[in-house]
């Protein structure tokens, strides 16, 4: 055996130099931006805050010009399609796609309409809500320096609006429109007029960022010189941050415009959204510094925490029960109003926020509103638990121990889902109700509400916050009795939506949502459980941060807010 | 040996036939992806609708023929999420996943052949039992917890290494190693037990007679003819890089073509997960229909058979 002992040595050592040169070759060609990424930590040390607010008349006498500087970077699980065209991208991709574009109507993080954020200045509406006109600023340019005018906002329009368009929300904006050329007018370069097709009293609404990217706005001579399909390679918007680089699925890098219209100066020079899909690599990547801000679940929100990482939260993101299906049918349990009631009662919110979702959400009064929503009636409080008089409804009610499905699956908004649904289950039981969970994944349980065929069966959704508007709509597929997944069928519902749906003005539809919402709260129409929020951690890096009430965009503007 | 290459050819479309139709069905069985796509509060019209736009409410028969025959014009469709076509986002993916698969490959050989020789050459020792137990390791560790372990020292504790990404040569370290550590595995043992055979062999003996040192007679003569096996297998292990590489650019956020298979089953993507199986499929297929002719090049009894 001796004799091996002589070559042992040197073959080690060769094989490990072999090893590193090779690594070293094959990897040396790639670097990239992703290196300078990879060192934010150095490079955003300076606080971008502090330089921006030294009053300029202390460094020197000349007033110095404020530019942004150091740089930010966000780590998400998901940017959509990472293509960054209005009529390509989802919801999804919100966040970045704010940076780079605006929107023809704007809006403020309180989820309402804001005159000062968007491209137009002034919008009125006739009195058939069938004529709408626009007024747009003449201050905003591209980033290629070209004005933003009518063209642009009729060009964008007819592309989120075309066959091939994946906006999230486009349907609702055919709804009114289905012929963008001849349905827009160009009064001028900087007035517009829009006639639908049916009346549109929140056509404003569909066409603003307050929900996906349907209000995004990209110019259109140089889609045309570029070609539509070669935009999103090399995108111009009129955004607070210009297009720099991207690896689809790994990051995409912005930076910062000196000025922008709406924004003023940003506050960092570099912003770059990050793709990492798995928790644990992004809080590592937190922890390593290598990123700045992160998205976190629920589940993992308190122990970052505790490691000293700043949690932002928006709380009231969507609200979360469970459906009472075909509650209309004479033999569902769920007609006599007093078994609903006992389900609501039988529920304990308080133990379900903190033991199942970690303290990261509160109970809730009435799906499918958030608390926070618009339009609701907040001295309307969520439910007590109450088991007694749960049980004692229950037996008033002659209830039989028939046995309730409980549908059983994972989403990716709720990834507690299966254990809630076990909670959930635990609590009726206890109060004498015949439960039983049926494991299986959304697609399925969504075919069954389709068609109809869940009599005394449930199962769980989080609805998100929306505008006014987007909860007018979504009533009406939920609720109403022509509604394709409704478990109401309830005439008094059809009359309190169709009479809000008959509203105008702000002020009308809001007094007709708050009365729906105080009937369904009186009715018990749902198993209302709790208000859910998205969670991010940072690093110091972020001081304060509102994530404001759009739908599918946290406030991401709030980070490079100056 | 003309007609036994027709006939391989023949065997390797036959399979790739087969295939298209059993990932074929399989995607479909997992349900309608409109109802995932869509909103939770989206009605039946605009369900309706996209079913359509996506061609999911044809015939199965139908979309069977359309999937055929965008095969056969080298297109793999376009993609239900994205609507740009497939081909394109393998265009960006593949390069990504053949990189890290490379260095994932050079790994296993830098180590996983040293390691075999260490532990035949010297068996029943503390050496052999070490080399033995790391490739137990790394076929019993989860390539995802691994992968995980890593980032949590070299990225937290440490700080030398980025925990995620594509990017210079630090990028690849962490996800190469765990990709290739399953395979470091396996290739060890195979080597191990192919070179003890060959040590043994008589004219292993014969040239330790003639006095050559042990280094010759080890790395020149016994590991040439015990890497014939080690090569056969080493086909088919690229291609389970290959598969393995969805979980490690899953944890290393890689922007491969793991990814973008995840991605599409998530969301029931049906053309990308589809193209994405398809050209894995065909990498192993064409990976053994190489090493069958080369083998029936080197070896007259097979192309004789």
């Amino acid at each position: 055996m001796t004799r091996y002992r002589l070559f042992r040595i040197p073959f080690i050592v060769a094989t490990l130099t072999a090893f590193m040169l090779i690594l070293a070759s094959a990897c040396s060609s790639s670097s990239d931006s992703v290196e300078s990424t990879s060192s934010s930590a150095s490079a955003t040390s300076v606080p971008a805050a502090s330089a921006t607010s030294v009053p300029a008349a202390t460094a020197t006498s000349v007033p110095a010009v404020v530019k942004p500087q150091g740089k930010l970077t966000v780590a998400l699980t998901d940017l959509g399609n990472e293509t960054p065209s209005v009529w390509q991208e989802y919801a999804f991709g919100k966040s970045y796609m704010r940076m780079l574009f605006d929107a023809f109507n704007g809006t403020n993080d309180a989820g309402e309409m804001d005159k000062g954020t968007g491209a137009s200045k002034e919008w009125s509406m006739s009195e058939d809500a069938q004529t709408w006109s626009f007024t747009l600023r003449e201050n905003i340019k591209f980033h290629n320096g070209d004005p933003l005018t009518a063209e642009d906002i009729k060009f964008s329009i007819g592309l989120m609006t075309s066959e091939d368009s994946v906006a999230s929300y486009k349907t609702k904006v055919t709804a009114s429109i289905q012929d963008a050329e001849n349905q827009i007018t160009i009064v001028s370069p900087y007035e517009i007029v829009i006639k639908t097709s049916k009346p549109a009293a929140y056509l404003n609404w569909d066409l603003s960022d307050i929900q996906g990217v349907e209000g995004l706005i990209q110019p259109k001579n140089y889609t045309e010189t570029i070609g539509v399909e070669e935009f999103a390679n090399d995108p111009v918007g009129s955004g607070p941050y210009k297009w720099v680089d991207q690896r689809k699925g790994d990051f995409m890098e912005f930076e910062a415009m000196d000025q922008h219209w709406r924004v003023g100066v940003p506050k960092f020079k570099t912003f770059t959204f990050r793709v990492i899909p798995e928790e644990s690599t992004r809080i590592a990547a937190l922890k390593a510094n290598e990123v700045d801000v992160i998205s976190v679940s629920r589940e993992r929100a308190p122990q970052l925490k505790k490691d000293g990482q700043k949690i932002f939260s928006k709380v009231g993101a969507s609200v979360l029960g469970l459906y009472f299906h075909e509650q209309y049918l004479d033999d569902s349990i769920w007609k006599d109003i007093r078994v609903r009631e006992a389900f609501n009662l039988a529920i304990n919110r308080d133990e379900l926020c903190e033991f199942v979702f970690a303290g990261q959400c509160t109970p809730a009064s009435v799906y499918p509103w958030p608390d926070v929503a618009p339009g609701v009636d907040n001295s309307l409080k969520a439910l007590p638990y109450d088991p007694e008089r749960a049980k004692a409804l229950l037996s008033e009610a002659g209830y039989d121990g028939t046995e309730v499905a409980i549908r059983s699956y994972p989403r990716a908004d709720v990834p507690e889902g299966p254990r809630f649904i076990e909670a959930v289950a635990g609590y009726l039981d206890a109060v004498g109700i015949n439960t039983k969970i049926i494991p299986t994944e959304y697609a399925s349980y969504r075919k069954e509400r389709l068609a109809h065929t869940l009599n005394n069966g449930s199962g769980y959704l989080a609805a998100p916050n929306r505008p006014l508007a987007g909860f007018q709509g979504v009533m009406r597929v939920l609720n109403h009795s022509e509604g394709a997944f409704t478990s109401t069928k309830d005439p008094e519902i059809d009359r309190l939506m169709e009479a809000w749906e008959a509203t105008i003005t702000e002020t009308d539809s809001l007094a007709a949502s708050v009365a729906l919402y105080t009937y369904m709260y009186n009715q018990f129409t749902h198993l209302t459980c709790c208000n859910m929020s998205i969670s991010y951690a940072t690093n110091d890096q972020v001081e304060s941060w509102d994530l404001g009430k759009r739908v599918w965009d946290d406030g991401f503007t709030n980070l490079y807010q100056p | 040996m003309q007609r036994y290459i027709i006939r391989r050819i023949g065997e390797a479309v036959l399979a790739l036939l087969a295939l298209s139709i059993i990932i074929f069905l399989m995607v479909r069985l997992t349900g309608d992806p409109a109802l995932l796509m869509l909103p939770p509060d989206a009605g039946l019209e605009a369900l309706e609708d996209l079913r359509h736009s996506m061609g999911v409410d044809k015939p199965l028969v139908v979309q069977y023929g359309l999937f055929i025959r965008d095969y056969s014009t080298g297109s793999f469709g376009d993609s239900l999420r994205s609507k740009s076509p497939v081909s394109e986002l393998i265009k960006d993916r593949l390069p990504n996943s053949m990189k890290l698969v490379g260095v994932a490959a050079l790994i296993v050989i830098l180590i996983s052949i040293p390691l075999g020789v260490l532990s035949a050459v010297y068996k029943g020792t503390l050496i052999d039992t070490a080399c033995t137990g790391i490739a137990v390791l790394g076929q019993a560790i989860p390539v995802f917890w691994l992968g995980m372990l890593l980032i949590q020292f070299f990225t937290v504790s440490l700080g030398w290494l980025p925990s995620s990404g594509m990017g210079g040569f630090t990028h690849y370290i962490m996800p190469a190693f765990s990709l290739g550590f399953f395979t470091v595995a396996a290739i060890t043992r195979l080597l191990r037990s192919s070179l003890l055979e060959a040590l043994d062999s008589e004219y292993i003996k014969l040239a330790r007679i003639k006095g050559l040192s042990e280094f010759i007679i080890v790395w020149k003569h016994a590991l040439r003819n015990s890497l014939i096996s080690v090569v056969t297998l080493g086909g088919i292990y690229i291609a389970i890089l290959i598969t393995l590489g969805i979980l490690v650019e899953v944890v290393f956020a890689w922007p491969g073509m793991g990814r973008l298979l995840y991605q599409g089953i998530v969301f029931r993507d049906f053309p990308v997960v589809q193209a994405v199986v398809m050209i894995s499929a065909g990498i192993v297929i064409t990976t053994s229909l190489v090493v069958d002719i080369a083998y029936a090049y080197l070896d007259p009894r097979i192309r004789l058979q």
